[in-house]
């Protein structure tokens, strides 16, 4: 159900390292439980992001949510178009609704966070709090 | 004689063990005050900042704006026609941690509730925590003969930048008048910050409302709300956050939507 190539964190984001590029975005299950997804906070390029900290805030039927970065690091990339789409965000959230691209300061942090069958157990644990 | 014994049956023990699950669920109430837009602001951000550190008990604050102004959501657009015009009239603007549209704070209540989901009797999900806070303000002003209804649509109709120009399901709605109250929310995934401003009908007597809105609250959430000052930690932070967000222009003008701020 989650792609297997994927690292998944307990805030519901998903991270996937491609040639020391870390690139991060929110799973299929935050879309859906943040319904439409209408307006989106992005940071800057060369900015720089901290492991746990938000980094992107999202807003959904007058609530703002904010997204956390599984990383610390420099960013490299911003997804400007999910700013006149944010429907993106719900619509293809591991393809074209991708937030951010990293350059981490430490490698292997991935190593941490769960693969797609922990994240599926997780997310139903959580349906069932 | 008698007490002993009673204190030895079974429901005097289920009493004891009711009291003990109520003690669990008391939240703060936090004294009603009239404040400047930015410290407003400020105050409800600080409470939901150090609830997410400290774990501090749900709280619930009732206030109002001296002077009045225009609360604009997070992301909201200030080169809007309507904001500009409110803004000629002279109305102070700020801008909410919270999503959502334009509000006057004008002849109006607000509140602001602030916890961690699912702990001492705080909703699980933000779709809980908008239903019943709505359902103790329509209760509040059904107890003072008001004919007051919650939406009832699913889909949101939008029809303008002001918040009450724009309905979702359980806004509160004043017979004859049209929608009166709504909220905003900001969460961070484990604790939820969710405020909202209640246009006043005329005739309202405010102390009366407020009592009721308390009462209702302990009701439909089954809380106890135990008054309470902020703390001196919270009214640092509010006093800082005045000064170095909400009395800024970049944050005021500019917003979520073109400056993301970090952990705002």
């Amino acid at each position: 159900m989650y792609p297997k190539e994927l690292k998944y964190t307990k805030t519901h984001e998903w991270a996937r390292e491609d040639d020391g590029f870390i690139t991060v975005g929110i799973t299929s299950f935050a879309a859906e439980e943040l319904s439409d997804i209408v307006y989106v906070g992005l940071p800057s390029e060369g900015g720089k992001v901290e492991k746990g900290s938000s980094f992107a805030t999202l807003e959904s039927v007058k609530a703002v949510s904010d997204v956390y970065s599984p990383v610390s690091g420099k960013i490299h990339e911003v997804n400007h178009g999910l700013q006149d789409h944010p429907e993106l965000l719900n619509k293809d959230p591991y393809g074209e609704g991708w937030i951010i691209s990293v350059i981490p300061v430490e490698k292997g942090e991935l190593n941490d966070f769960m693969n797609a069958e922990e994240y599926e157990k997780f997310v139903e644990e959580e349906k069932g709090k | 004689m008698l007490r002993k014994r009673r204190e030895n049956e079974p429901h005097a023990l289920l009493f004891s063990q009711l009291n003990e699950v109520k003690a669990a669920r008391e939240w703060r109430l936090i004294p009603f005050g009239a404040y400047s837009p930015s410290l407003n602001m400020a105050i409800d951000e600080a409470i939901f900042r150090l609830m997410a550190e400290n774990k501090l008990p749900a709280t619930l604050r009732l206030y109002t704006w001296n002077p009045p102004a225009l609360s604009i959501g997070y992301f909201q657009n200030t080169e809007s026609p309507l904001i500009t015009e409110y803004l000629k009239k002279g109305y102070p603007l700020v801008r909410r941690p919270t999503g959502g549209l334009a509000v006057l704070h004008k002849d109006e209540m607000s509140y602001s509730m602030v916890g961690t989901f699912a702990r001492d009797g705080f909703p699980v999900s933000k779709q809980e925590a908008y239903k019943k806070a709505h359902e103790s303000v329509r209760k509040a002003l059904s107890d003072l003969g008001f004919e007051v209804n919650l939406y009832q649509e699913e889909k949101l109709w939008y029809k303008g930048d002001l918040c009450s120009s724009s309905w979702i399901a359980y806004d509160i709605i004043l017979g004859g008048k049209g929608k009166i109250g709504g909220s905003a929310q900001r969460t961070n995934g484990e604790v939820l910050l969710q405020h909202g401003c209640i246009s006043l009908p005329e005739e309202v007597n405010r102390d009366c409302l407020r009592e009721k809105v308390v009462e209702n609250f302990e009701k439909i959430f089954q809380i106890k709300l135990k008054q309470q000052e902020l703390t001196d930690v919270e009214l640092s932070l509010s006093k800082k956050l005045v000064k170095e967000k909400y009395e800024k222009w970049d944050w005021n003008y500019k917003g979520g939507r073109f400056l993301f701020l970090g952990r705002d």
